[in-house]
C-alpha cells in the first residue's frame, strides 16, 4: 500500500470510528448482493473482484497490512493522547512524534491493552479487517460472525460452542435460497413439492371418487353393482393384534374406499386385500385379490393373456417382448430346418429332428379357474392407480420355484434370473402370489365345505375342488383354534407343472424330453415338504397330485426338526382367551399372517414375498446347469465316419482327431469307456496280425 | 425406537405392537429404566422365536456406546442379557438356524469344514440367552444407523446427541451417504479422501461412517415414503432391521423385528 494514504489515514481515523465502519459495511454488503445474483461465467469473475477491490481501496479505509498499520497507529496513538490527555491508559505516554516504528511496536507488546492506541481506534481497524470480504463467496466474517452469534441467541441451542461449526454451516446455507431460478438446488425442491402433492391429489380423487355414490342430500345411494369388499377398518385391528400393520388406518381408509371404486369399475364380484410386498428401490406392491364377476375366456398355450374388454391395462410391454423374441426363434430355426431338408433325399431328411415348438411340455394357462381363478390388481400407494397383473403361467409359476429374487419395484422390468424365467417382474410377482395363496391361505375347519352337487364326481374317484361356504358353520371357540387340525387351505395346491388341475402336457414329436421333467420331483418334494404322498411326477405323462383342497395345516410337514409350518399364538398375554385374537404366521412363508376373533378371520401377507430356504445352513441352492445337449449325429453317417477311423487307427490316440479334421465334420463324441477302449485295442492288434499275416503272404506270393 | 412413533411411522415396516404390547411396555420400561437408573431406554426390536417372541429393550445413561440390553417375553418383566466375548459373537454369525423360543436351549457351532475331521477344534456351545445377546450385537454392528448430523462430537470427544437436528433436507433424503452407522472410534481415512469430500466433511458431525461404503453393494434398500416426506432403510443381509426418517415432523428411528437370520443368498436376489 502507498504510504501517502496511511499518512492520509489519521485525522479521518481519530475523528470517529463511523466513518471507516460504514463504507466497509457497505462493501461487504454489496459483496453479498452480488454473490446473491446468478452465478456470472467464468471470464468475467476476475473482473468483478478487481472491480471489488478497487472499490476497496478507494474508501477511505486503513489497509490491513501489518508494518504500516502499526507505524500508523503509533502516530495516531500520539495524536489522540495529544488531543486528549485524561486516555484511558494508566502509564505515561511515550515520547511523542518517535521516529522508530520498530521501538513502537515493542512498547506495544510490552504493555498490551494501552499499546498506545485508544481502544475504539483498535477495534475499528480490526473491525474493519473483518469486514473485509472474501475473494471468492463475497462473504465477510464479521457479518458472518454476528448472524451466527445472532442465531444462537435467538435460539438457545445446548452446547453451542461444541456445535459451533455446524451452526456457523448453517448460517452459510441459509444465505443462498433457492429463490431464483437458477441456483444450485431449486429444481430439487421444486420437485419435492410436486411428489407431495401428487400422492395428495390422488389420494384426494380417491376420496372424492367414493363421494360419487351420494346423492345430493349426502345420503349414501342404493349401491348398485358394488362387490362384496370386507371391513377393511376392522381387519386393520385385527391385524394390529398380531402385529402386523399393512398399512396405517388414514391409508387402509383411502384404501377401501378406492377398492370399492375399483369393483364398481371393474365388475368385479368380490375383493379383499392379499396384502403387501416390499421392493429394493421403489414404494412396495400394494395387492388385492379380486374375484371377476364373468371369468375371461381360454387363451392357448404359451399366449401372453391380452388386455380384457373391461381392462385395458392387463399384459405388459416386456412379455409380449418376449413372446415375440421367442417367436421370432422359432420361425428362424423352423426356417433354417426347411433350408437343411431342402434337397435331402427324403429318406435321409426323415431322420433329421423336427424342432420343437412351444418349448418343453408347456401346458395350457388356466383362465378363470385354478390358479387364475382370481385376478389380482397392484397399486403403489393407498388410492394410487390400480394396475391389473397378468395371469399366472403354469410354465412360469414352475420356474418361479426355483428362483430366488426380490422384487425391484418396477412392473415392467425384464426379470434376469438362474435358470432363467424370462417374464416381467408383473408375472413372476403374480406366480409368487399364486403360490403364497397356495400354501398360505388358511380358514377354520368348518367354514368351507365341498359342493355337494360335486360328490358326484367324488364317489367316481376323483379329488374334488369346488367349495362353498358352509352355511351351518359355527365359530369353534378359541381353544379349539388354538390347533392345527382346526385349520385348512381352502386355496388348491398346484400341482409341479404350474397348474391347479392336471392337464398332460403335449407329446413333442416321438420322444419325450427328459430334462423338462427331471427337477419336477424333488420341487414338489420343496413345495409342501413331504406332506403329499403323489408321485413326483416321474414317469413321463404320470399323473402329478397334491393334498386336496381343504387339507388341514396338521398334515404339513415341518420346516425343520423343531420347526412347524405354522406358528399358533394367543395375541394377549394377560386377556381372557375368549377375547383374545388367535394368530398363526407360516414359516415357509415369513410374513403370512391368519389372525382370527371370534367368529372373524382373515389372512394377509406382508413381507418380500420370498420363500424361506429350508436348507440347513441357510444356503439357496440353484438347480445345476443342465448336461450340455449332445450334437446331433446321422446314424446313418455316424456309422460311415467309423468305418474310416478304424483304417487309420495305427496311429494311435492322434488318429481319431485327425479323422475328424480330414472329414470336416464335427462329431460329438462320448469319451469311449475302459471296455470299449480295451476291445478296440484287441480289434487293432487282432488287425495288425492280420494285415502282416496278409503281407507275408503277399511277399510269399512274391517269392 | 421410542414407543410413540410405532403405531404411525413404523406402517412402511409393515409391523407394528399391539394395544397390549404398548400399554404394557409403556409402564414397565419406565419402571426398568427407574430401577437401572438410565437416563433413557428405548424399545431395541421384537425377535420371532418359533413358539414365541422376545422383546428386547436397551437402556444407557451418558455414554450412548455403554448399553445394557434386557429382554422379556411378556412385555412386563425385562431380563438382563448376559454379556458375550467377541468369540461368541462370531459364533453367532455362523448359526443359521431358527431362534426356538427356549431361553435355555443350546447351540453346538463347530467350524463346518472342521467339524468333518475328527480331531477338530473346540466347538463352541451358546444358550439362546447367550445366542440373542450376541445377535444384538451383531445387528448394532452392522445395520445401527443414525441420520447424519443426529450426533455429533463435543469438545469432550464424547458423542452428544445433536439438538439443532431439525432432519435432513430433501435432497440429502435419498442418499445412503447421509445415513451413518452407529458404532463407535471411527477414524476417517483422510488420504483417500477426494477434494469434495474434504469440502463437505464437517468435523463435528462426521463422526461415523457412511452406510453407502458398506459392501456388497445393495446390501441397504432405501425408499421414498408418503411423497418423499419419509425414508425407509432395510438391509437385506439381516432382513427385519427397519430405519425410518422422517422429515415432517422430524423423526427418525430404528428397529429389528425378525426372526434372527442373516441372509446369506442376498447376493443372488437383488
Amino acid at each position: 500500500m502507498d504510504p501517502d494514504f496511511t499518512a492520509d489515514a489519521p485525522p479521518a481515523a481519530a475523528t470517529s470510528s463511523k466513518p471507516s465502519s460504514k463504507p466497509a459495511s457497505k462493501t461487504g454488503s454489496k459483496a453479498g448482493s452480488a454473490s446473491a445474483l446468478p452465478p456470472l461465467p467464468a471470464t468475467t469473475e476476475p473482473s468483478d473482484a478487481q472491480q471489488q477491490q478497487q472499490s476497496a481501496q478507494s474508501q477511505p479505509q486503513p489497509p490491513a497490512q501489518p508494518a504500516p498499520a502499526s507505524k500508523a497507529s503509533s502516530r495516531r496513538a500520539s495524536n489522540s493522547q495529544l488531543a486528549k490527555p485524561a486516555s484511558p491508559s494508566p502509564s505515561p505516554s511515550p515520547a511523542p512524534a518517535s521516529g522508530s516504528a520498530q521501538r513502537q511496536q515493542e512498547q506495544g507488546q510490552d504493555r498490551p491493552g494501552s499499546a498506545g492506541l485508544p481502544e475504539d481506534t483498535e477495534l475499528a481497524l480490526a473491525r474493519a479487517f473483518l469486514q473485509e470480504s472474501s475473494d471468492a463467496s463475497g462473504l465477510n466474517l464479521y457479518d458472518h460472525l454476528s448472524s451466527v452469534i445472532l442465531r444462537i441467541l435467538e435460539q438457545r441451542p445446548k452446547n453451542a460452542a461444541d456445535i459451533f461449526e455446524q451452526l456457523s454451516g448453517e448460517v452459510k446455507r441459509s444465505r443462498f435460497p433457492a429463490d431464483e431460478s437458477n441456483t444450485p438446488g431449486a429444481f430439487r425442491q421444486a420437485k419435492d413439492l410436486s411428489e407431495a402433492v401428487e400422492l395428495a391429489k390422488a389420494q384426494i380423487k380417491a376420496v372424492q371418487d367414493a363421494g360419487q355414490n351420494r346423492t345430493t342430500d349426502g345420503q349414501p345411494k342404493e349401491e348398485e353393482g358394488v362387490g362384496e369388499i370386507p371391513d377393511m377398518l376392522d381387519l386393520v385391528n385385527l391385524f394390529e393384534w398380531a402385529g402386523v400393520a399393512p398399512l396405517s388406518a388414514p391409508e387402509t381408509y383411502i384404501l377401501s374406499l378406492s377398492l370399492r371404486h375399483l369393483t364398481t369399475t371393474k365388475s368385479l364380484k368380490s375383493v379383499r386385500l392379499f396384502g403387501k410386498i416390499f421392493t429394493l428401490a421403489s414404494n412396495p406392491y400394494i395387492v388385492a385379490e379380486c374375484e371377476p364377476a364373468n371369468p375371461p375366456p381360454e387363451l392357448e398355450p404359451g399366449a401372453v393373456p391380452q388386455d380384457d374388454s373391461n381392462d385395458p391395462i392387463a399384459g405388459f410391454a416386456v412379455d409380449a417382448e418376449i413372446a415375440k423374441e421367442k417367436k421370432e426363434r422359432e420361425e428362424l430355426v423352423a426356417k433354417m430346418f426347411e433350408e437343411a431338408v431342402e434337397g435331402v433325399p427324403e429318406e435321409m431328411g426323415k431322420s433329421i429332428p423336427k424342432p420343437k415348438k412351444g418349448g418343453f411340455g408347456e401346458v395350457k394357462a388356466e383362465r378363470g379357474v385354478g390358479v387364475n381363478k382370481y385376478v389380482y390388481y397392484v397399486c403403489r400407494f393407498a388410492g394410487g392407480p390400480w394396475i391389473r397383473l397378468p395371469d399366472a403361467l403354469p410354465e412360469k409359476i414352475h420356474t418361479s420355484r426355483k428362483v430366488l429374487k426380490y422384487f425391484s419395484g418396477d412392473l415392467n422390468k425384464k426379470l434376469v434370473t438362474y435358470p432363467a424365467i424370462e417374464c416381467s417382474e408383473a408375472q413372476y410377482l403374480r406366480c409368487q402370489i399364486a403360490r403364497i395363496a397356495a400354501s398360505t391361505v388358511l380358514s377354520p375347519q368348518g367354514y368351507y365345505m365341498f359342493d355337494p352337487e360335486e360328490e358326484a364326481a367324488l364317489e367316481e374317484g376323483g379329488q374334488p375342488t369346488s367349495i362353498i361356504v358352509n352355511p351351518e358353520y359355527r365359530p369353534a371357540p378359541a381353544a379349539e383354534l388354538l390347533q392345527t387340525s382346526a385349520w385348512v387351505h381352502h386355496v388348491p395346491y398346484i400341482l409341479p407343472q404350474g397348474r391347479v388341475n392336471w392337464e398332460a402336457p403335449p407329446k413333442i414329436g416321438g420322444k419325450e424330453p427328459a430334462e423338462g421333467e427331471e427337477g419336477e420331483g424333488e420341487e414338489k418334494e420343496e413345495e409342501e415338504g413331504g406332506s403329499e404322498a403323489g408321485d413326483g411326477g416321474s414317469g413321463v405323462g404320470g399323473r402329478e397330485s397334491g393334498p386336496g383342497v381343504l387339507t388341514p395345516v396338521a398334515e404339513e410337514a415341518e420346516l425343520a426338526p423343531g420347526v412347524p409350518a405354522f406358528t399358533i399364538r394367543v395375541c394377549s398375554t394377560y386377556h381372557t382367551l375368549k377375547y383374545t385374537p388367535i394368530h398363526l404366521c407360516s414359516n415357509r412363508w415369513p410374513g403370512a399372517h391368519t389372525v382370527a376373533y371370534q367368529d372373524r378371520f382373515a389372512n394377509v401377507y406382508v413381507g418380500d414375498g420370498i420363500k424361506m430356504v429350508t436348507d440347513a445352513h441357510g444356503y439357496h441352492i440353484p438347480e445345476p446347469v443342465p448336461d450340455c445337449a449332445m450334437e446331433w449325429v446321422d446314424k446313418d453317417k455316424k456309422e460311415e465316419d467309423e468305418q474310416p477311423e478304424e483304417k487309420e487307427e495305427d496311429e494311435g490316440e492322434g488318429g481319431e482327431k485327425k479323422v475328424k479334421e480330414n472329414l470336416g465334420v464335427l462329431v460329438e463324441q462320448v469319451e469311449p469307456t475302459l471296455e470299449q477302449e480295451k476291445a478296440l485295442e484287441e480289434e487293432k492288434a487282432a488287425k495288425e496280425a492280420e494285415k502282416e499275416e496278409a503281407e507275408a503272404e503277399g511277399k510269399e506270393d512274391d517269392e | 425406537m421410542e414407543l410413540c412413533d410405532i403405531p404411525t411411522l413404523t406402517s412402511a415396516g409393515g409391523f407394528t405392537l399391539n394395544i397390549e404390547e404398548r400399554a404394557a411396555l409403556s409402564a414397565s420400561l419406565a419402571i426398568l429404566r427407574d430401577s437401572e437408573r438410565f437416563h433413557h431406554v428405548r424399545l431395541w426390536g421384537k425377535v420371532l422365536a418359533v413358539s414365541r417372541m422376545y422383546l428386547v429393550a436397551v437402556g444407557w445413561s451418558d455414554d450412548y456406546f455403554r448399553r445394557k440390553y434386557f429382554y422379556s417375553m411378556d412385555a412386563s418383566t425385562w431380563l438382563l442379557l448376559p454379556e458375550v466375548t467377541t468369540e461368541e459373537v462370531k459364533a453367532t454369525r455362523k448359526i443359521s438356524q431358527r431362534f426356538t423360543g427356549d431361553i435355555a436351549f443350546e447351540y453346538t457351532v463347530g467350524d463346518e469344514v472342521a467339524s468333518e475331521t475328527p480331531d477338530s477344534s473346540p466347538k463352541t456351545v451358546l444358550n439362546e440367552e447367550k445366542r440373542l445377546s450376541a445377535f444384538i450385537r451383531l445387528i448394532n454392528n452392522d445395520c445401527e444407523i443414525v441420520p447424519r448430523g443426529a450426533f455429533y462430537k463435543d469438545a469432550m470427544n464424547s458423542v452428544q446427541l445433536n439438538p439443532s437436528f431439525v432432519g435432513l433436507s430433501r435432497p440429502e433424503l435419498p442418499h445412503l451417504e447421509s445415513y451413518f452407522h452407529f458404532r463407535p472410534d471411527w477414524h476417517p481415512n483422510t488420504a483417500l479422501m477426494t477434494t469434495a469430500d474434504r469440502d463437505r466433511r464437517q468435523d463435528t458431525i462426521d463422526i461415523f461412517e457412511s452406510v453407502s461404503s458398506d459392501r456388497p453393494r445393495g446390501v441397504w434398500s432405501i425408499n421414498l415414503e408418503s411423497g418423499a416426506q419419509q425414508s425407509v432403510l432395510r438391509n437385506l443381509e439381516w432382513p427385519g432391521y427397519f430405519f425410518f426418517h422422517s422429515t415432517q415432523p422430524s423423526r427418525w428411528g430404528g428397529m429389528y423385528v425378525g426372526t434372527g437370520q442373516r441372509n446369506i443368498n442376498f447376493g443372488y436376489m437383488l
